[in-house]
């Protein structure tokens, strides 16, 4: 065998460290920029990539669970309608708009408007914008509610929920998110939340999801309750 | 990928089907977790959506891009998880996540083509084979290697060199 081009440069033995990413973060810098100016290595760089990435293919094939596309393909839709200009800027939630289009919701908006102030104003906040997260974590969330969807959004320490079609909560009534531990009573928590006119929600989930199984959603008197009085419309698997 | 780069969602569906079976292989490679897996999985693919423009096709093949950015999020996952996590993926209940049902023609080609370069790695003398495994599915550095397998540091580059001089030619020039 030829003899390799690197073999006549000093880092060449940095070449096989280098295509299996085994460099250092340091060294792995100094690396790329000496690629720049020696033909040499670059040479052998470019001669071994196929066999460092024909690596990624031997692993015994698995079938990714199907629920992961439609946790994928779900903030995909949701960020592609955002960059169209589908959605308004920000969903925060508009309690004039919705009184302005469904006069009919008066009096439930009005009766969730004072249980959001009771609760410190947690009612219809919405996260907007998808952000430039370092970690995205999407867990589907089941809905049981016809057309309704949800899933749970974490970004960095910060989880949220988004749901879609999700039927008002009756009059007189909130939604209430909770987190349940192990076999204990799930704990309240002070996100309590409304749906717009879409039936379209996106909250955040206070806390730490350390030890959560689940995050619930009940729908609640207005207030909250300190411990569900109905069951779950949505269970999201942690 | 244009099409992906400017927000096609239906481009990158298409992206999706055709390269998650072998994305989620090596993620559950690398990571040897279920949960783990299935994040780094989800990380890379919002990923490649959110940076569909930074393909470059002079730099390779889309499938290339893509598994190299499912490497590097399930590396990063790997190294985020406890040390004891860092091991090679256990082959334990692995057959019931096989891809059933029909065997697509697709399918026969990604199975021998699984088939040949496992073969083209364990033919490797096996410190060749052991160092490679560790780099690249272990996420281990060069001198994490040296340290495991009390070695210098030379000498596990070297193999590193070799391993992958002699994968080449086991899998062809062509490749």
């Amino acid at each position: 065998m030829k003899d390799a081009p690197g073999d006549r440069c000093t880092l060449a033995a940095s070449v096989g460290p280098y295509l299996l990413n085994a460099l250092e973060p340091d060294e792995r810098a100094a690396f790329e920029h000496h690629l720049d100016d020696c033909g040499a290595c670059s040479e052998d760089v470019a001669r071994l990539r196929s066999a460092a990435d024909a690596l990624a293919l031997a692993p015994p094939p698995l079938a990714p669970p199907p629920r992961l596309k439609r946790a994928v393909m779900a903030v995909v839709e949701r960020e592609a309608a955002q960059r169209a200009g589908a959605e308004e800027p920000r969903r925060r939630w508009s309690l004039g708009a919705a009184l302005r289009a469904r006069p009919a919701l008066a009096l439930s908006a009005a009766m969730l408007l004072v249980a959001g102030v009771l609760v410190g104003g947690v009612l219809g906040t919405v996260v907007g914008g998808s952000g430039r997260a370092t970690r995205t974590l999407v867990r589907e969330a089941t809905v049981r509610a016809a057309g309704a969807r949800g899933y749970l959004e974490t970004v960095g320490d910060v989880t949220t929920l988004h749901v879609s079609g999700l039927p008002s909560p009756p009059l007189g009534r909130i939604y209430e998110v909770w987190l349940a531990r192990s076999a204990s009573v799930p704990a309240p928590t002070d996100a309590l939340f409304g749906v717009d006119m879409r039936g379209d929600a996106t909250v955040e989930v206070p806390g730490s999801l350390r030890g959560v199984r689940q995050v619930l959603v009940t729908d609640e008197p207005l207030g909250g309750s300190a411990v569900p009085t109905t069951l779950p419309v949505i269970v999201a698997r942690v | 990928m244009p099409l992906v780069a400017r927000g096609d969602t239906g481009a990158f569906e298409a992206i999706f089907e055709r390269h998650a079976g072998v994305a989620y292989s090596l993620a559950y490679r690398i990571c040897g977790s279920r949960a783990i897996a299935e994040e780094s999985f989800q990380e890379a693919f919002l990923s490649i959506w959110r940076n569909g423009a930074r393909y470059d096709q002079g730099r390779g093949s889309v499938r290339t891009w893509v598994l190299g950015i499912v490497h590097n999020r399930s590396i990063d996952a790997l190294r985020r998880a406890s040390v004891h996590q860092r091991r090679r993926a256990d082959d334990e209940g692995i057959a019931e996540r096989f891809e059933a049902g029909e065997r697509t023609d697709v399918e026969v080609t990604r199975r021998e083509e699984v088939r040949t370069i496992r073969a083209a790695l364990d033919g490797l003398p096996q410190e060749q084979c052991r160092v490679i495994e560790l780099a690249y599915y272990g996420g281990f550095t060069h001198t994490e290697i040296a340290d495991m397998l009390d070695a210098p540091i030379g000498t596990v580059k070297g193999r590193m060199r070799l391993g992958l001089e002699k994968l080449r030619l086991a899998l062809g020039e062509g490749r």
